[in-house]
């Protein structure tokens, strides 16, 4: 490679060349030690990141006042806990009774299947 | 080599490479007195590192780099809440001022790469080896990045100076021209 010291490579360095106070500046505050910016300035970009994160969680998983969460989705609540002990089959309500099957028929009545598996029969 | 003789050897170096960088004085200085004081810092902690130029010269690189980003990020903030920027007066337009305004524009000009090479080794004044190292590459491949830049640097700088000197011989024959 050619030795840099062409005409734009000297022009280069004499342009850019900075000031002599400008050097004494730096260099004098180099040796004065590394600066310190308040610790609450250094957290403050931190901060307001998480602070808009949890934000925006927060909108999306705190349901609306109707029930609803942001997304249109109705929000669903197990009434029932349902566990196999075994051969068999515990249902708990949660909050009080639980029909699982309605013995008078109602105005909409669901629609599904029920097994029972009691003792290996149906 | 005593501390302070090598912070005052690097401090125009590192102060010629953070302008052609960010082509700006102030952030020029604000890069320069960061990896400076972390070489201070290093060294009466730690004792010398193995080269104190690349030790300094890398973090100079990635602090021109973030405060770079950080100035484009925020200045549409600064252009909304400061107004636009006030229209240089006739003292900014001195002799000295455009020549650097030339440069930093013809450096802005060239590739991020070459550019990067070009201010390490010619501004920065840093050794082939040192700065391939901070670069991260080969001494050739250096070797070819500063290539490559000085050439199109040449061409750029070539070009302006011809559009400059153009335009000041018309601005003197319509001066001419309106007081006869």
């Amino acid at each position: 490679m050619e030795p840099l010291n062409g005409p734009h490579e000297t022009r280069l360095r004499r342009t850019l060349a900075p000031a002599p106070d400008a050097v004494e500046r730096v260099v004098r505050q180099a040796l004065a030690g590394p600066r310190r910016e308040p610790a609450l300035r250094r957290l403050l970009p931190a901060a307001s990141l998480i602070a808009v994160l949890l934000a925006a969680a927060g909108l999306l998983v705190v349901p609306l006042p109707d029930g609803r969460l942001p997304n249109g989705r109705a929000v669903r609540r197990s009434v029932a806990s349902i566990e196999t002990v075994g051969e068999v089959l515990l249902v708990r309500p949660k909050h009080g009774p639980v029909s699982l099957v309605s013995s008078y028929p109602e105005p909409s009545s669901p629609t599904g299947t029920l097994i029972v598996i009691h003792g290996g029969g149906q | 080599m005593e501390l302070e003789t090598v912070v005052r050897e690097l401090a125009p170096q590192l102060l010629r490479y953070a302008l052609g960088r960010t082509g700006d004085p102030t952030l020029a200085e604000e890069v320069a007195q960061d990896a400076l004081a972390a070489l201070v810092q290093r060294w009466r902690r730690h004792g010398p590192p193995e080269c104190a130029a690349a030790f300094a010269f890398a973090i100079a690189r990635r602090r021109a780099f973030r405060l770079t980003f950080q100035r484009r990020l925020m200045a549409p903030l600064h252009a909304l809440l400061d107004g636009p920027s006030p229209v240089p007066g006739p003292e900014q337009r001195a002799a000295a001022r455009i020549d650097l305004d030339r440069t930093l524009a013809a450096l802005g000009r060239l590739a991020g790469k070459d550019r990067d090479a070009l201010l390490l080794v010619a501004a920065g004044e840093l050794g082939l080896s040192e700065g391939a190292g901070i670069l991260g590459i080969s001494v050739s491949a250096l070797k070819m990045r500063v290539h490559r830049a000085r050439q199109r640097l040449a061409r750029i700088l070539e070009e302006s100076d011809g559009t400059a000197e153009r335009t000041s011989r018309n601005a003197a024959a319509a001066d001419t021209g309106s007081r006869s």
